[in-house]
C-alpha cells in the first residue's frame, strides 16, 4: 500500500501522501470501530435474547420440575423422557434431562445452561435436578441486529466514507493543487524567468494568498526596475552636464534668434539643468529633493506655453489655459516636481487626441483645503478596465505610436499620495479624459 | 415395710406412663398422587391402630404428623425430610408407591425405620434394610394375577393395561412380560398395552376391544389414575370381565364404584384385606365405634401400620432411639393382631408376606373367590 501510494503520488508530495496515509488509517480505524460497535450490539442483543430464553425456560421448568424429578426418583424414566422431549421442542432447548445432583458439573456453568434454583424453605435433600441447555442456534439469528439498525449503520459508514473522500478531494483541489501550481510557477520563474499565476485555480484565502504572492513578485520587479532607473539617472545626469555646459556657452551668442525661440531655448536649457540636478540628487539620496516655485498659476502657465511651442506642429490641437475664476491665494512655494507631472499629463492628453478638433484645457481650481490642477482633453479616452488600475500598476496606454508602460502615471500617483495629495482620472472612451491633481494647502506652503 | 414395697411397685408400674415421651414417631403423607380423602383414610386407621398399642396419651405425645398438601410431586420428600429434621426415630405412612419410594430415600439416608402401608412397588424392596412396606411385592401381585387368570380365563385372550404415568403400574409391565415367558403360563393368551399420553387406550386396541378380540381386561393402576380409561370404555360400550390389581383393593375409590355400577360382566379384584374375616372383626368394630362408619381398605391398611408402629415401640427395651427401634424391628419382623392376622417382613427390607385374595363383586358386595 505504502509503495503504491508513494508510486502514485511520487516522492515529492510528502504532505499529500501523509494526508492519504492518515485518511486510510482513519477509514480502517473507523471501519474497525463500526465492526466493534456491530459486534457489541450483536452480543448485547444475543445476551438479552439468551437471558429472556433462559428466564422463560427456568420459569417453565420450575413449574414442572417437581414432577419430573419425582418421576425420575420412582423410576418413571420413560414417561419423564416423553414429557421432557415435548418440553424441549416447545421451549427450543438443545436438551433437557433429569440428572443426579452429583452429576452437575463443578465448573462454572455456561450461560446457556439452565438449572433452576433448588433452594427450598425446608432443608429438603436434593437427589436430582433438571438440567437443560438452551438451543443457542435458534438465538444466533437474534445476534444479527435488525435490518433498520444495519441500514443506519451502513448509511453512517457511507456518510463517513463520503466525508473522508470529500475532505481529501477538497484538500487536494483547494490547497494542494494551488500550492503545487505556485510551486510550478516558481520553478518556471527559475528556469525561464516568467512568473505566471493566472492559470492557477484557486479560491478563497488561497486565491488571496496567490494574489499577494503575485503582487509581491511584481513589486520586487518594479523595485529592480527602479533601482536600474536610479543607475540610469546617475549616468544620464552625469552625461547631460557636458552638453549643458556647451549649451550655456552657446546660449550667450543667440541674439540673432527671435525672442520667443531664444527664451524657449534658455528655459529648456535651465529645465534640463534642473532635471540633471534632480537626477543626481535622486541617485545620491534615493529621493527627489525638489526645487520650489513661488507662483503656482504662473508656473503652470509657463508649462503651457512651453507645451504650445513643443507641440506647435499639432496645429489642429488647441491648448487653453483657463485662469481660476475665484481669487487664488497663491502659495509662495510649490514643489517643482509637480511641474513634471503636469508636463507629462499634458503630453498624454495631446497624444490621446487623434482627430482634427483637438482641445486640451488646463487650469487651477481653488478648493476648501487646497487646489486642483486639472488637465482635460477630448481625445480617445481610456477604457474602464485601465482606469481601475492606472496609477496602481504600470499599464500600457493607447498612445499613438507609443508603447509606454504607464510608469509615469504610476509614479505620479505615488508621488501625489506621498505628499498628501491625490491623482484622479476620469475618462469616457472616445470622448476624452480629465486628470486632476489635488494639492493640500499645507504642502504648498 | 410391706406398704413401702407396694408403693414402690405401683410407682414403678406407673412411671413409664407418667413420664413424658422423649422421642417422636413420624407419620407423613402428601397428596401428590393419592388424594387427600384416601390419605385421611390411611391416617384414621393408623391412628386407631397405634392408639390401641400405645394408648391415647402416649400417642398424643410421641406422634408427629406431617401431611403436605399441594400438587408438588416431591411432597413426600418434603414431608419426610421435615419429619427427620424434627428428630423422629421412625417414619410411617406415605401411602402409595410414588410417595413411599420418595420418602424411603429420606429414611434410608437418615438411617431411620420406614414402614409404608400396602405399597407394592418392587423398588421398595431395593432401597435398603431400613425400608419396609406392609404390601406384597409386585412379583407376587403379578404371579397371583396370572394364577387367577389361568384358573378363570385359561386360553382366552386378555389385555393387560399399563398406565405409564403410574409407577406401580409401569413396574408391572416388565414383570408381566417376564412371567408370561414362563412355561407354567403357556396357556395364557395375554397382550400388554400402554395407555397414551391422554391416559386412554390407543385407537387400534380400542377397535380390537370393540370387535371382541379380547375376552377380558386387566387393570394394573389405582382407579383414580384410570378415570379417562374408565370413561373411554363406558362411552364405547365396552363391557368385558375385568380383573383389577390390588391397588383397587387398597383404597376406597368412588371411581371404582362408578365403574362397577355400570358393568354387567364380572369384576374381580386382588385384595389383601377381606372384610369380615375373623382377624378383621375387632378392627371393624372398633373403627365403627370410633368413627361411626364401616371401614374401607385404606383404613384397614392404616390400622395394620399403626399396630406395627405401636408394636415395634413396645418391643424396644430401654431408651427409644432410631437405632433401638430399627434393632427391635429387625429382631422380630413378625407382627400380630392385624386385620390380615399375622404379617412378617424379609431380612433385607421390602415387602411383607401378606396373602393376596381375589374378590368378586356381587350384589352383596365383594366376596372372596380365591
Amino acid at each position: 500500500m505504502k509503495t503504491f501510494i508513494k508510486g502514485y503520488f511520487g516522492s515529492k508530495y510528502i504532505l499529500l501522501r501523509h494526508l492519504v496515509y492518515t485518511q486510510i488509517v482513519v477509514i480502517i480505524a473507523g471501519s474497525f470501530c463500526i465492526f466493534l460497535a456491530y459486534q457489541y450490539v450483536s452480543r448485547s442483543v444475543y445476551k438479552v435474547s439468551l437471558s429472556r430464553a433462559r428466564s422463560l425456560a427456568e420459569g417453565e421448568i420450575l413449574l414442572r420440575q417437581d414432577k419430573w424429578r419425582a418421576w425420575d426418583l420412582v423410576g418413571l424414566n420413560e414417561f419423564v423422557n416423553v414429557e421432557l422431549n415435548d418440553f424441549k421442542d416447545k421451549m427450543g432447548l438443545e436438551y433437557i434431562k433429569v440428572i443426579p445432583v452429583s452429576d452437575i458439573p463443578i465448573a462454572l456453568l455456561p450461560e446457556d445452561i439452565v438449572v433452576p434454583n433448588l433452594q427450598l424453605k425446608s432443608k429438603m435433600p436434593v437427589f436430582n435436578v433438571v438440567f437443560a441447555k438452551l438451543d443457542t442456534s435458534r438465538l444466533i439469528s437474534t445476534q444479527v441486529p435488525n435490518k433498520e439498525f444495519l441500514t443506519i449503520l451502513f448509511l453512517c459508514a457511507l456518510l463517513f466514507l463520503g466525508v473522508i473522500i470529500y475532505s481529501a478531494s477538497y484538500v487536494v483541489r483547494k490547497i494542494h493543487q494551488p500550492i503545487h501550481g505556485l510551486g510550478m510557477a516558481f520553478e518556471a520563474l527559475e528556469k525561464s524567468g516568467s512568473f505566471e499565476t493566472g492559470k492557477i485555480k484557486a479560491s478563497g484565502e488561497m486565491k488571496d494568498f496567490i494574489q499577494a504572492v503575485d503582487k509581491i513578485y511584481k513589486r520586487s520587479i518594479e523595485s529592480e526596475r527602479t533601482l536600474a532607473l536610479g543607475h540610469i539617472a546617475t549616468q544620464v545626469a552625469h552625461d547631460i552636464r557636458s552638453p549643458l555646459a556647451a549649451l550655456a556657452v552657446v546660449t550667450g551668442s543667440l541674439q540673432n534668434l527671435p525672442d520667443d525661440a531664444r527664451k524657449l531655448i534658455c528655459e529648456a536649457t535651465g529645465r534640463i539643468r534642473t532635471i540633471a540636478n534632480d537626477l543626481l540628487n535622486y541617485s545620491k539620496k534615493g529621493e527627489l529633493v525638489e526645487s520650489e516655485v513661488l507662483d503656482l498659476q504662473n508656473y503652470i502657465l509657463e508649462i503651457v506655453q512651453e507645451k504650445k511651442l513643443e507641440w506647435k506642429n499639432r496645429t489642429k490641437t488647441k491648448i487653453i489655459f483657463t485662469e481660476c475664476p475665484s481669487r487664488i491665494q497663491h502659495p509662495t512655494k510649490v514643489l517643482k516636481n509637480i511641474g513634471r507631472i503636469v508636463s507629462n499629463v499634458l503630453n498624454n492628453a495631446i497624444e490621446s487626441i487623434q482627430h482634427d478638433n483637438g482641445l486640451v484645457t488646463i487650469g487651477v481650481n481653488s478648493l476648501a483645503n487646497g487646489y486642483e490642477i486639472f488637465i482635460s482633453d477630448n481625445g480617445c479616452g481610456i477604457p474602464d478596465s485601465l482606469i481601475r488600475v492606472l496609477g496602481e500598476v504600470q499599464v500600457k496606454s493607447n498612445k499613438e505610436g507609443d508603447a509606454g508602460s504607464g510608469v509615469a502615471l504610476y509614479y505620479a500617483k505615488k508621488y501625489m499620495i506621498s505628499i498628501g495629495g491625490d491623482l484622479n482620472i476620469k475618462s469616457s472612451l472616445g470622448k476624452g479624459s480629465r486628470v486632476s491633481l489635488f494639492l493640500k494647502a499645507k504642502e504648498l506652503s | 415395710m410391706k406398704m413401702f414395697l407396694n408403693l414402690f411397685i405401683v410407682l414403678s408400674c406407673l412411671l413409664p406412663f407418667g413420664l413424658k415421651a422423649n422421642f417422636k414417631l413420624g407419620y407423613g403423607s402428601s397428596t401428590a398422587v393419592v388424594n387427600s380423602r384416601i390419605q385421611e383414610g390411611f391416617l384414621m386407621g393408623f391412628d386407631l391402630g397405634i392408639r390401641k398399642m400405645l394408648g391415647d396419651k402416649r400417642v398424643r405425645e410421641l406422634l408427629t404428623i406431617n401431611q403436605v398438601e399441594g400438587a408438588s410431586q416431591l411432597g413426600a420428600i418434603q414431608s419426610a425430610s421435615e419429619l427427620v429434621e424434627k428428630g423422629v426415630v421412625a417414619l410411617f405412612g406415605f401411602p402409595g408407591s410414588h410417595d413411599s419410594l420418595l420418602a424411603a430415600k429420606i429414611a434410608q439416608k437418615a438411617n431411620v425405620l420406614f414402614v409404608a402401608p400396602g405399597c407394592n412397588h418392587n423398588g421398595l424392596g431395593k432401597v435398603g434394610d431400613t425400608v419396609y412396606t406392609t404390601g406384597h411385592s409386585m412379583d407376587r401381585e403379578v404371579s397371583s394375577m396370572l394364577d387367577f387368570l389361568k384358573r378363570f380365563y385359561s386360553k382366552k385372550k386378555g389385555l393387560v393395561i399399563i398406565n405409564p404415568s403410574a409407577s406401580p403400574s409401569l413396574s408391572q409391565e416388565d414383570i408381566f412380560k417376564q412371567q408370561l415367558q414362563d412355561k407354567s403360563n403357556a396357556n395364557l393368551n395375554i397382550s400388554i398395552v400402554r395407555l397414551n399420553l391422554d391416559l386412554q387406550l390407543p385407537n387400534e386396541e380400542l377397535d380390537k376391544l370393540k370387535k371382541g378380540d379380547y375376552s377380558y381386561i386387566c387393570f394394573t393402576a389405582y382407579p383414580e389414575a384410570l378415570v379417562s380409561l374408565s370413561n373411554q370404555l363406558k362411552s364405547n360400550s365396552i363391557d368385558l370381565p375385568t380383573v383389577a390389581g390390588s391397588a383397587w383393593g387398597t383404597v376406597d375409590s368412588d371411581v371404582m364404584r362408578r365403574y362397577i355400577s355400570t358393568k354387567k360382566s364380572p369384576f374381580y379384584m386382588a385384595a389383601v384385606w377381606v372384610r369380615g374375616r375373623p382377624s378383621s372383626v375387632y378392627f371393624e368394630r372398633t373403627f365403627k365405634l370410633r368413627y361411626g362408619r364401616d371401614p374401607t381398605p385404606d383404613n384397614a391398611f392404616g390400622y395394620d401400620l399403626g399396630i406395627v408402629a405401636g408394636s415395634v415401640v413396645k418391643r424396644v427395651a430401654g431408651k427409644v432411639t432410631a437405632a433401638t427401634i430399627l434393632s427391635a424391628f429387625k429382631k422380630n419382623k413378625c407382627f400380630y393382631n392385624l386385620t390380615v392376622g399375622k404379617l412378617c417382613f424379609g431380612d433385607s427390607g421390602g415387602h411383607s408376606d401378606a396373602k393376596i385374595s381375589y374378590l368378586k363383586y356381587t350384589k352383596k358386595g365383594f366376596e372372596p373367590v380365591l
